[in-house]
């Protein structure tokens, strides 16, 4: 799964690019929504590679799948949460944050079946 | 304008973004949809920038059929910079304001939606939370050690400790079994 960990990290790349953009052109706090992509991108890195020690193949993805069901399970509990009282930041930062996830988890599908 | 409201608008002023937004509610009201349309972004972060200028009373929203209209406050807008800045700086309301801004800090770190997360290490951080607890206290009302658990309790599981901490920290006064606020 090198073509997974190189999507990771362009997509880290390309992510920074623009947090660096928006913070030149005085979009401070939009850069700091980036930085929360960024971050996920790295937690769904870490995660893979340290299951990616333990385990391979089929229990590989099924391990991996889980872990991102999971986070996304209390990321969406935690935006319910944000919800019920109406405390927009954090409501945002949660959408952000369940975006990308399930950005991540559908390349992920996508590069796994297609490497079968 | 008081200095510190000045220094928030002028902080939250300092974003391409915002301003946008407000070049548009210049234009006319305008719902959180059609804004991110016409700035290119999407609507969570659009309402992240209203929250944030609603914060600073620089926008203001009201409800038309199924939309959440916001408009921009231009008394906000029509202050004098020169005025704000002539404005004398009173050192002790300054001090209270970094006092209270700390300690909303120390509250927003350690509570969440109501509910104490952990008790803080350090002794200045717990008190705080304790005093934000015993807020909730009746002053000059004789409270049962049960009372008091039960409304502890609340906030957080571990009630003995945070009763006890209390009591050393001088914010409630124990007599056998009864308790109250000093």
């Amino acid at each position: 799964m090198n073509e997974y960990l190189k999507y990771l990290d362009d997509s880290v790349e390309k992510l920074r690019r623009e947090e660096g953009e928006l913070a030149a052109t005085h979009r401070k706090d939009e850069a700091n929504l980036m930085k929360i992509r960024i971050n996920i991108y790295g937690i769904c890195k870490t995660v893979f590679e340290v299951i990616s020690r333990q385990e391979s193949g089929e229990q590989l993805r099924e391990k991996y799948l889980a872990k991102l069901e999971e986070t996304l399970t209390n990321w969406k509990i935690s935006k319910e949460k944000a919800k019920q009282h109406e405390d927009v930041e954090k409501i945002v930062t949660e959408t952000i944050k369940l975006e990308t996830i399930e950005e991540i988890k559908e390349k992920f599908n996508k590069l796994w079946r297609a490497g079968q | 304008m008081m200095e510190t409201d000045a220094v928030k608008l002028f902080k939250c002023l300092a974003d391409k973004s915002r301003l946008q937004i407000l070049k548009s509610l210049i234009q006319e009201d305008m719902y959180v949809e059609r804004l991110a349309e016409r700035l290119g972004l999407t609507p969570a972060t659009i309402s992240f920038h209203l929250k944030k200028l609603e914060d600073v009373k620089a926008v203001t929203s009201y409800k038309e059929q199924y939309y959440t209209m916001y408009s921009i406050r231009q008394e906000v807008f029509m202050a004098n910079i020169l005025d704000i800045i002539k404005e004398e700086s009173d050192e002790i309301q300054e001090q209270k304001q970094r006092e209270e801004a700390y300690r909303r800090k120390v509250i927003s770190a350690f509570f969440e939606y109501g509910r104490l997360k952990s008790i803080p290490a350090q002794r200045k951080k717990e008190r705080i939370c304790l005093e934000e607890i015993a807020g909730q206290f009746e002053p000059g009302r004789i409270y049962e050690e049960k009372e008091i658990n039960e409304l502890i309790a609340r906030f957080h599981e571990d009630f003995c400790t945070i009763r006890r901490d209390m009591i050393s920290e001088g914010i409630m006064a124990r007599k056998g079994n009864t308790y109250w606020k000093k």
